[in-house]
């Protein structure tokens, strides 16, 4: 039996949360389904800190039971910055990287260009417009150039970063 | 565990996506930058690996606690460099709660010494003697086996696999500890409480393994004639001087007064049962399978344990999955509810099965 780790990103958490969001119905059977894998153990679901610590705890400690917390850590942070992103998205890209996770579950297209298996719970007006990586594979060349220094300093000031997650 | 997986449909289907041209998708790995640690603790890890062997070679198998410990402590301090400081702490947290599992395992000992209940001699010797309809597998096997002027291959083959006992489990929980905190979490779980029943079982039901019970010395005389106890020449055979000599000194250690069960039995079938789920081809399940057996029967030939005390090894490694597996799956299904009562759930889910049938009648 494969074990299926996903990622359910800000804007999914969002869609559940608010019962006025657009895409709140298709949030709730994406989740449903996810929560079914779950309960027979091919899902593992995750959420970042930086999304969760905003939650009520009620809607934290029940609608989200089944979820797992990643702890966004200061060096996960500054990874982000470096991409040319959204803050919580490259966010959600650095951590599916670290912690090894292959799929997202998101109410928007900001992941359809990246190799991951997107779980898409959007409603009829497409979300909202998708993260193009190339400019960030550009990014990307710079930060492993200036990897061979290993000076985080040198490396986010040859790139200037858009943001940072703000945590 | 239930097999059966729910396929996650696209709940809708946007125009944009379905107008979009086929894109190739970027590797994850290209967009976010490097993390500069892992090169590394790769590094460290070949360094790790090729002074591990290094040793092995000639100083011999790292096998009594205090070594075992540090040698693991070095291999997890590896794997967490450059990792946030929070894991750090759960590290720290994980290393107490393993040493104190150690330190009650050695201690069950001392326990086992001031309980002072009754020694097993013939209990599980005429257990398989019942199991084998009247004969003594160890006497069998060395009988049949056995040739105290010649070392065979089998003699190496189930020395080596009795070996395996120092490393396997320790290389497992090292390897999970540094990839993944929860399956860590749950193999812990599982082997904490076989250690603890088996520590248990070492107070309450002190068994002599059979080449005590045969040996003129201990004056039990409850197999005829003397067992050989010669587990460690085919090591001796295969140059590692090192390991046997460090072997003979961990005996000393250990508790001898404690056959039953046999904890080498026990791990040879925790690790590959814990790792199984993961194991795709049937053969190499079967293949896997197979080293539990391969360890029983060499532990049989050796006259370290009875026939017996590997069944109850195997017994209780089958308890402690079965009860861990129940309670996951409780806890499970209890997070799944609440999540679903609170977001009506089974409403959306239902409304999804419809619209998908509608759809369906409509195409």
């Amino acid at each position: 039996m494969k074990l299926r780790k996903v990622l359910l990103d800000c804007n999914f958490i969002t869609a559940l949360l608010d019962e006025q969001a657009p895409a709140h119905t298709a949030a709730k059977q994406l989740y449903a389904t996810l929560v079914d894998n779950y309960q027979v153990g091919t899902d593992r679901l995750y959420a970042l800190s930086t999304v969760l610590r905003d939650l009520p705890r009620e809607f934290r400690q029940s609608a989200l039971a089944p979820v797992l917390t990643i702890r966004v850590t200061r060096q996960y942070r500054v990874a982000a910055s470096r991409i040319d992103a959204a803050p919580e998205v490259a966010t959600s890209l650095v951590m599916l990287q670290r912690e090894r996770i292959r799929a997202i579950a998101t109410t928007t297209h900001d992941y359809d260009a990246i190799d991951v298996e997107v779980l898409s719970a959007l409603d009829g007006d497409g979300g909202h417009p998708t993260f193009d990586p190339a400019s960030a594979a550009d990014i990307d060349v710079v930060a492993r150039d200036a990897n061979e220094s290993d000076d985080v300093s040198s490396r986010t000031a040859l790139q200037p970063a858009r943001q940072s997650t703000g945590e | 565990m239930s097999e059966s997986t729910i396929e996650v449909p696209p709940t809708t289907v946007t125009e944009a996506s379905d107008l979009a041209p086929l894109r190739w998708k970027q590797p994850l790995r290209s967009v976010v930058p490097v993390d500069p640690w892992s090169g590394i603790r790769l590094a460290m890890f070949l360094l790790y690996a090729v002074l591990y062997v290094y040793w092995f070679i000639t100083r011999g198998l790292i096998i009594d606690r205090i070594s075992v410990a540090i040698s693991v402590g070095l291999f997890i301090i590896i794997g967490h460099l450059g990792r946030p400081p929070r894991r750090w702490a759960w590290l720290v947290l994980d290393f107490i709660c393993y040493g104190v599992m150690w330190f009650c395992y050695e201690e069950s000992r001392g326990w086992a010494d001031r309980a002072g209940f009754p020694r097993q001699v013939e209990l599980p010797r005429n257990i398989d003697r019942f199991l084998f309809f009247g004969t003594d597998p160890n006497e069998f096997l060395q009988k049949h086996f056995y040739n105290p002027h010649t070392i065979h291959w089998y003699d190496k083959v189930a020395s080596v696999t009795y070996y395996t006992h120092f490393i396997f489990p320790v290389i497992a929980l090292a390897i999970l500890w540094v990839t993944s905190h929860h399956e860590w979490a749950r193999f812990m779980k599982r082997f904490a409480s076989l250690l603890l029943v088996a520590c248990a079982l070492f107070v309450l039901m002190p068994t002599v393994p059979p080449w005590m019970a045969s040996a003129s010395n201990y004056h039990y005389h409850a197999l005829n004639p003397p067992l050989a106890r010669m587990t460690g020449r085919g090591f001796a055979s295969l140059g590692l001087k090192g390991f046997v000599k460090a072997w003979e000194n961990a005996l000393d250690w250990g508790n001898a007064i404690a056959a039953m069960p046999s904890l080498h039995a026990s791990f040879a079938l925790f690790v590959p049962a814990f790792f199984l789920p993961r194991i795709k081809p049937k053969w190499l399940k079967a293949l896997v399978l197979v080293f539990p057996l391969l360890m029983l029967t060499s532990l049989v030939y050796f006259g370290e344990h009875y026939v017996t005390d590997g069944l109850v090894g195997w017994a209780l490694v089958g308890l402690s999955f079965l009860f861990w597996g129940w309670q996951e799956r409780y806890a499970r299904r209890r997070r799944a509810d609440k999540a679903r009562s609170f977001l009506s759930l089974d409403a959306a889910a239902q409304q999804s099965h419809e619209s998908l049938a509608d759809e369906l009648v409509s195409a």
